[in-house]
């Protein structure tokens, strides 16, 4: 057999890029309510080129093949529609584009990009609705992966991409920047749904394995484009930027060769990855370079003190507990309160973590997690009650259904019981 | 060396559910097993059976029928690679390569004979 990656005809992601490409292009032509004929007519010409290439030879400009095979496919589709509906003026204007169009349509895409990510992260559709639709026509992901990656079933990930097509139809999004009073809005939502997509990776609820890197890949790549559209402006796209950089970093730390969950305080911080915290800093930087601070900024600073401390012991605790009072202030919520929680414990002892954690147990946004009496273990341990700490890791074990979560769990519980 | 014809098959709607880097990854796969058969000296060619258009021309009962162009409706012929090899036992080896097998495919494998007109 030969060595498959000696054969490199494509760079890395070639027919994913140009997936999206020609998805924005022939959005930006006909409009987002023809999604789903835009998509089948993008994987119709993809099809094609796996059916043809490997026998036929490869064209000499693969881009521009797909790229001709796919638009010619949706004129014909749109004049099969015209036939069935002669009296609507709009198909017959997108059949015959006016003199402004280059043959190619071409034109610089990083904006038409943007255009179409905003679109997928439309707020009147669902959060779940966004992470689908984006990952399939902007990181061109399968249907199964992204079953996958919101934990369905294949079927289900087929209906819930078609629904939203559909709603995107009905409820005609536009295909445009907002107006700019509108912008902030619509990018937090982007943020918000990059940012989603980046926790389901980095904390996998269910399955085996801990972390889902690849979905932390996409949410980056994500992150990735809006810096090269003109979103790049604005600071709290960097900010995302570096926090999930930073949050990268510690991927290949977070288990140990068996799978196991390492906590920051046991992590082989050479692990870490030089790259991204070098990234992360990079980003940071640039985040800071307007007045604008947004959760994003505080969240990546915190992350920034872990990364800076070369031991878990030379970690800046006050630092952390500033920020996390700052970013309470800024935006409250249980969850933030959860993890300031921690920095509470390390600045002014368990009791006060334990306070913390006190006014959380009504919650019901942590009703069903298993973080709280994790931790609410973990304190009680270091407050010396190996019988209260056993209780609540008890409780946690009964919340999770991750793997490597629950065996970090059941150690926990063991060494309640002998210690 | 005897020539020997390899026609791959495989069902239509197999591709469609590919994602782009799934696309990406099979072409790539093809072009070294290719690169691998020219390298060795064993191609002679490639084609494509387009899927859509062709007939089948049979008679029945004196009368000549047209049909569609394949014998079974589930599996088409995609295509085919001319190659050249010691016997069908090594023309078998060489098939086993092809990806098509790794995407439920199949590869039959027939010897080229004498063919009038061909030098």
């Amino acid at each position: 057999m030969p060595d498959e990656a000696s054969v490199k005809l494509f760079v890395d992601a070639f027919f994913r890029e140009k997936w999206r490409d020609i998805i924005v292009v022939l959005t930006r032509r006909f409009g987002p309510q023809h999604l789903d004929d835009i998509e089948n007519a993008v994987q119709t010409a993809m099809v094609r080129a796996l059916d043809t290439w490997p026998l036929a030879g490869i064209p000499d400009n693969p881009g521009g093949w797909i790229f001709t095979v796919a638009k010619n496919h949706m004129l014909d589709r749109l004049r099969k529609l015209k036939r069935a509906a002669d009296t609507v003026p709009a198909i017959t204007d997108m059949l015959y584009p006016n003199d402004n169009d280059t043959p190619e349509w071409a034109g610089p895409l990083e904006d038409d990009t943007l255009r179409m990510i905003l679109v997928c992260c439309h707020p009147r559709l669902t959060a779940r609705e966004s992470i689908a639709i984006t990952l399939r026509l902007i990181c061109g992901l399968g249907t199964q992966d992204i079953a996958g990656a919101l934990l369905i079933g294949d079927d289900a990930a087929r209906k819930l991409l078609y629904r939203t097509k559909d709603k995107i139809r009905r409820r005609r999004f536009p295909f445009e920047l907002p107006e700019p009073d509108e912008q902030a809005a619509r990018l937090n939502r982007v943020l918000q749904i990059i940012y989603l997509l980046f926790n389901e990776g980095y904390a996998a609820r269910t399955g085996d394995d801990l972390t889902r890197n690849d979905l932390c890949a996409e949410a980056q790549r994500l992150a990735d484009l809006l810096l090269r559209s003109q979103m790049a402006e604005k600071g709290s796209v960097w900010a995302l930027a570096a926090l999930m950089a930073f949050q990268a970093s510690r991927l290949p730390a977070r288990v140990d060769g068996e799978g196991r969950l390492l906590r920051l305080q046991e992590q082989d911080r050479s692990r870490w990855d030089r790259r991204q915290i070098a990234l992360g800093f990079d980003l940071l930087d640039h985040s800071m370079s307007s007045s604008e601070r947004s959760r994003y900024h505080l969240e990546a600073a915190i992350a920034a003190c872990h990364a800076a401390a070369e031991t878990y012991d030379d970690t800046d605790w006050p630092r952390i507990r500033g920020f996390y009072d700052d970013l309470m202030a800024l935006v409250p919520s249980p969850v933030v309160e959860l993890n300031r929680s921690v920095a509470v414990m390390m600045t002014d002892g368990p009791a006060a973590g334990l306070t913390v954690l006190q006014t959380l147990e009504d919650a019901p946004a942590l009703k069903d997690s298993y973080l709280l009496p994790a931790l609410q273990g973990d304190f009680e341990a270091r407050a010396g009650r190996p019988d209260l700490a056993e209780r609540h890791y008890r409780d946690a074990l009964d919340k999770s259904e991750n793997s490597p979560v629950r065996a970090f769990l059941a150690d926990q519980i063991s060494a309640c019981s002998i210690g | 060396m005897k020539n020997y014809l390899l026609i791959l098959r495989d069902h239509e709607e197999r591709w469609e559910r590919f994602s782009p880097d799934e696309m990406q990854q099979t072409i790539e796969k093809f072009v070294a097993w290719n690169k691998s058969l020219s390298d060795d000296g064993r191609f002679i060619g490639a084609g494509k059976l387009t899927s859509d258009l062709g007939t089948t021309v049979r008679s029945q009962d004196g009368d000549l029928v047209v049909d569609g162009p394949f014998s079974e409706a589930k599996e088409a012929i995609a295509g085919y690679f001319a190659i050249r090899a010691e016997s069908i036992e090594e023309a078998e080896g060489l098939a086993k390569g092809c990806p098509i097998l790794t995407y439920g495919g199949s590869v039959e494998v027939r010897e080229l004979g004498h063919c009038t007109g061909a030098d």
